[in-house]
């Protein structure tokens, strides 16, 4: 059985003026225990898609099933079983009670009693080091110290699924790993289904163990963060140019002639090089640079999670050229 | 439902209307510009109050021509502000707190939840009402002092008759005006003319008795409308104590009193029923819920 399972879902938004799909079918599997992914465009349907699956929207089309149970028929049921963690959520908490009292008063929504919330709280303390967050008011926490009480508010009663849009949206770098980490810890200890979303490639490839990439209302790829990228045939070189040096047209125009290049893109005073064989061409492009008094930095990587995205997501770039 | 069932539920519910009241007390206590605020409003209304019975009080050419006595003077001034703080707390409470909640993305935490909507829309009702007892009776007691009628036990107990008769009589409406509020997004000039045709036609600015001598046909049709909403009572009653046998009520006292918790608790049930349609509405249609 599968923690979310996910059958050819429709979804469209109707207004006076026009009618717009959300979703087009679209089929997903999750299995239990798993931190899933989903990733896409601005518009792709992630937002709706999670919150189809968590009760907060009605699909138009399609068999949502969640740990087992139909979405429109065991209702009640699944909202016991899931957590759900908001995007812009951070001010969705009271911002005159402590983050304590507000994971108290969402205990009673759910109604816990005062032990097992008392429990909870003491396990959330051993995974987020910072206990300040519950004993002052939230209007005095931070960005970050309020998403984490959001994000507790998710797996407060022990949910075995939970569902996270977009938790590190608008956090700085520290915050976002502090709330990644106790996702991630959280998750595993106790052995929880996530189902993620975001625009951080870097957040998705550190969380989850497999990922859905959403384009245009349909799941366009599913796999492992590293199968997926492995999927995509990138070598490339980077080479960043010193300041004092530029990469002039007849520079370019014979990098591009060189055995294994296949094409150059100049952006913000780096060259990104695609190529068929590294080796070979790190070789060429390093002489090139000698002969035309260039001393640059020069970087090779494969195909990153970014590289993934853009593959399927926006037509225009394809680097396996 | 099983019998567990519907302890279960009912336990829930009862934990969420605490656990929102206990919300709202901490916020208001912890907001103390809002608090003092709060408090000198209900100052200044029994003030006035109390100013009028005076003045009603030291002119025995009023009373003698009226035959209306200061003590009901005093209740008709102080059972005004206890209707209209308390039929305004009852009214606007509940789709205060899903605004707010809707602004700041609450809802959406609330409603992923199993918990009783219901109870959830009622606790500020509740907690308002609290709040405003505990500023509305220390101050009232003071200015009963002053007046002279601190052991006068009709005047205290006429008030606070017309508070619970308030409450009780517009609970369902507040729910109904919530309800909106998840539906519409910027609802509130509609919900405040729909507000004011709803007292007019419950006889808040006319009597209901006296709609048809405005129009025959048309007086009679809206007396009878009048006639199926709690609040039509709560207003009848409110005269009659002030009045008292002088005023004629549509039924009698006993009868309305029984027709003012029947309908209150069919509203209230009417209500529930609507809760889930609307909700199922906005979660259709990704209204001002989402």
């Amino acid at each position: 059985m599968y923690a979310l399972e996910v059958k050819g879902v429709k979804k469209t938004y109707k207004s006076r003026k026009k009618e717009t799909e959300a979703l087009k079918g679209l089929d997903l599997q999750v299995k239990k225990g798993e931190i899933f992914g989903i990733l896409g465009p601005n518009g792709a349907g992630k937002t709706t898609l999670i919150k189809i699956c968590s009760t907060l929207l009605g699909k138009t089309d399609g068999e949502v099933t969640v740990l087992g149970m139909d979405i429109e028929k065991e209702e009640k049921e699944i909202r016991k079983r899931i957590g759900y963690i908001g995007q812009d959520s951070e001010r969705s908490t009271y911002a005159r009670l402590t983050g304590k009292e507000n994971l108290e008063f969402f205990s009673a929504l759910y109604n816990m009693s005062k032990e097992d919330f008392l429990e909870q709280l003491k396990e959330f303390k051993k995974t987020y080091e910072n206990h300040e967050i519950f004993d002052k008011e939230v209007m005095r926490l931070s960005g970050g110290q309020k998403q984490a009480i959001v994000v507790m508010r998710g797996f407060l009663h022990n949910p075995d699924l939970v569902f996270a849009d977009e938790i590190s949206k608008g956090l700085d770098p520290i915050a976002a790993k502090r709330i990644r980490t106790f996702v991630k810890d959280y998750a595993k200890k106790k052995g929880k289904t996530v189902i993620i979303t975001s625009q951080i490639m870097s957040e998705i490839e550190e969380l989850c163990d497999r990922v859905a990439i959403i384009f245009e209302g349909k799941v366009v790829a599913v796999d492992t963060p590293q199968k997926l990228m492995d999927d995509v045939n990138i070598q490339l070189l980077e080479i960043r140019l010193r300041s004092t040096e530029t990469a002039t047209p007849e520079f370019i125009q014979e990098v591009v002639t060189l055995e294994s290049v296949l094409d150059v893109q100049q952006e913000n005073g780096y060259l990104r090089i695609p190529v068929s064989d590294s080796s070979k061409a790190f070789e060429a492009v390093m002489e090139m640079c000698r002969k035309f008094g260039i001393n640059p930095v020069i970087s090779y990587r494969t195909a990153t999670l970014e590289d993934v995205f853009l593959k399927y997501c926006d037509k225009k770039v394809d680097l396996e050229a | 439902m099983s019998v567990q069932n519907v302890r279960y539920a009912f336990n829930s519910s009862m934990r969420v209307l605490g656990k929102g009241i206990w919300r709202d007390l901490v916020n208001i206590r912890r907001y103390k510009l809002r608090l003092i605020g709060w408090l000198m409003n209900m100052m200044i209304g029994l003030g006035a109050a109390y100013i009028f019975g005076v003045i009603l009080n030291f002119n025995p050419i009023t009373t003698s021509q009226t035959g209306i006595l200061s003590t009901q003077v005093f209740v008709f001034f102080a059972g005004g502000i206890a209707l209209s703080t308390f039929s305004d707390t009852a009214l606007w409470a509940p789709m205060g707190r899903v605004q707010q909640d809707i602004h700041y993305g609450t809802l959406e935490a609330v409603f992923v939840t199993p918990t009783s909507r219901i109870a959830y829309l009622l606790s500020p009702t509740i907690s308002d009402s609290i709040l405003n007892l505990l500023f509305f009776i220390p101050a009232y007691i003071v200015v009963l002092g002053v007046h002279g009628s601190l052991t006068d036990g009709y005047v205290l107990g006429t008030t606070m008759l017309i508070v619970l008769l308030t409450i009780i009589s517009m609970i369902a409406f507040g729910l109904f005006f919530a309800m909106l509020a998840i539906l519409v997004r910027r609802i509130q000039p509609v919900a405040i003319f729909l507000s004011n045709i709803f007292q007019f036609i419950c006889g808040a600015f006319v009597p209901v008795q006296a709609f048809i001598g405005l129009n025959q046909t048309g007086g009679t049709i809206l007396k009878y409308i009048a006639q199926l909403f709690p609040y039509t009572y709560c207003y009848d009653l409110f005269r009659y104590y002030m009045f008292g046998d002088v005023y004629t009520t549509l039924f009698p006292v006993w009868l309305e009193y029984v027709l003012l918790v029947v309908s209150s608790f069919l509203f209230v049930g009417l209500a529930f029923l609507l809760l889930k349609r609307v909700e199922n509405k906005a979660k259709d249609s990704g209204l001002a819920i989402l």
